[in-house]
């Protein structure tokens, strides 16, 4: 029996409910709301030492980190396939996935923070009992992030390094699909898994003027929304409190974001 | 089929990758980079590996870059002797390891490596605007960035203190999974072991051995994995002596100093 810890919205808990709707493995979920920590809770960190979701249990055995988790099902689950079957071929799709443990993936953090998500903050919290929140973040590098992100907003200092981040990513992934119907090639894989977490975010964030210029990029990810999966692992879980807040928030701040891009 | 590589003898993920070779039974021909004078930023490299770092390697007419994803290509490619786990646990427990250096480990292994000793070579016989333009050349903007403030601070970089606690974290870690098993991703020598072979190494060669003191089973684990011909074949033969020299006279000064910041908290 396969268990997931997961959340409804995380990108990387999406990647992985896409993987197992893919392989189509039934699982029990145990969801966890991040705004309550309950993922910082000292039971939860014996098995997830980072304290983040998904983490994945099968018959006993634990397993983290997203991209670990994937490969691990297609290694443990071979049928059907979601790696290329030649190495050269997995070598491209295990290129897109490193890039977003070296980077992307916390900065899709500072675009839903300093866009949107900070607003859940003030919500409920005063600005004084924010910043004691953000000062009691152990690790120094995400404390900086919170406090741009969270405290600035669009002013954040991480944001305009992001935006032209996604919006290179965006042309590779273009300049990608003009070579191949999917990232890592001709077939489906876990690269192309991998990447639709983000696009939906942007796509929340009504940050879709990325593309506009790049139409291989709509055509793809029109693919992956058509597959089965794809209601399954993310359109099911979709969160309902949170899409009208990245809609209106995502619409205010799409002019100052392209200046960014283009800076 | 003739494998290419663009490496350097004293780079972390190059040595990875000839490790791998070594235990794979395969030659190479050798390009090797001078990193000091820019080799690996020239355009004609840049188009190979964007990224501008090495290695790469070059086979069968296709172009492979990043050092974990150059040893998972050269296990597939060549599968005997296998450096991974049989199981796909074991796999997972594999990848963890090595997914850890691209999210950081690597970055601090670079910056303890110039606080402490590669400073002193990049400063060298330059102007300040000599100097300058070298470290102008890094193409990742958060690299130039960290690799300014430590070739011009050393040990009081603000990069310092997180990499090297970092790097006893790593210690840790090994230290707690090579009690359960004899290697990194089970009872059997991966592409973990490989991985983090140039690490510890490194460790070792900046003077602070001193962190294996508590940690008995990672010492135990750097004398069976030196033990190894492709240690030999990967690493020693390309150890460069003057880098050698220079992070043992240097580490050894530095051996109060880098105690002092880890006891500081």
């Amino acid at each position: 029996m396969l268990a997931l810890y997961h959340n409804d919205m995380s990108t990387c808990a999406q990647k992985v409910r896409l993987t197992l709707a893919e392989k189509g493995l039934d699982w029990e979920g145990i969801h966890f709301n991040l705004r309550e920590g309950p993922q910082h809770r000292p039971d939860y960190l014996k098995l997830n030492p980072a304290g983040v979701v998904p983490t994945l249990i099968d018959d006993g055995r634990v397993v983290i980190e997203s991209t670990v988790i994937m490969e691990y099902l297609d290694d443990r689950f071979p049928d059907p396939p979601l790696r290329p079957a030649d190495p050269y071929g997995k070598t491209r799709m295990r290129l897109w996935m490193k890039q977003l443990d070296e980077g992307l993936h916390a900065m899709t953090g500072v675009l839903s923070s300093s866009i949107a998500f900070r607003y859940q903050h003030f919500a409920i919290k005063t600005e004084e009992e924010i910043r004691r929140t953000i000062e009691n973040i152990p690790d120094p590098g995400k404390r900086e992030r919170q406090r741009e992100n969270i405290l600035k907003g669009l002013d954040s200092k991480f944001l305009p390094g992001a935006v032209r981040r996604f919006d290179r990513l965006i042309g590779d992934i273009d300049a990608a699909l003009q070579e191949a119907d999917w990232l890592a090639g001709d077939g489906f894989s876990l690269a192309d898994i991998a990447y639709t977490p983000y696009m939906v975010r942007l796509t929340h964030l009504q940050m879709t003027w990325l593309w506009d210029s790049r139409p291989r990029v709509p055509a793809w990810f029109e693919r992956i929304q058509m597959r089965p999966s794809f209601q399954t692992g993310i359109g099911d879980w979709l969160n309902e409190k949170y899409l009208p807040l990245m809609a209106e928030k995502g619409a205010e701040a799409a002019d100052r974001l392209k200046t960014m891009a283009a800076g | 089929m003739t494998i290419e590589l663009y490496h350097n003898g004293m780079s972390t993920c190059s040595q990875k990758v000839r490790i791998t070779l070594a235990e794979k039974g395969q030659d190479f021909v050798s390009h090797h980079f001078n990193l000091r004078a820019g080799d690996q930023h020239r355009p004609e490299y840049i188009a190979i590996n964007p990224n501008g770092v090495v290695p790469t390697i070059i086979h069968d007419g296709r172009i492979v870059y990043e050092s974990a994803v150059v040893d998972e290509y050269l296990d597939d490619i060549f599968p005997d002797p296998p450096l991974k786990p049989a199981d796909p646990y074991g796999r997972a427990k594999m990848r963890l390891w090595v997914k850890q250096l691209d999210e950081g480990l690597h970055a601090a292994s670079a910056t303890i490596s110039a606080c402490i000793a590669f400073r002193y070579q990049f400063m060298e016989g330059k102007t300040d605007e000599e100097l300058k333009k070298t470290l102008d050349g890094y193409v990742d903007p958060v690299k130039r960035e960290r690799m300014t403030e430590n070739v011009l601070e050393g040990v009081e970089s603000r990069f310092f203190r997180p990499a090297i606690r970092r790097a006893v974290k790593m210690l840790d870690d090994m230290q707690a999974s090579l009690s359960e098993t004899s290697w990194m991703a089970g009872d059997s020598y991966s592409l973990a072991d490989i991985a983090f072979a140039p690490y510890v190494t490194r460790v070792a060669h900046l003077q602070q051995t001193w962190l294996f003191d508590q940690r008995p089973r990672v010492a135990d684990w750097l004398e069976r994995t030196r033990e190894r011909a492709s240690y030999q074949k990967g690493m020693v033969e390309w150890f460069n002596p003057d880098f050698l020299s220079l992070m043992e006279e240097k580490g050894g000064e530095n051996v109060d100093g880098v105690k002092a910041v880890l006891a500081a908290g």
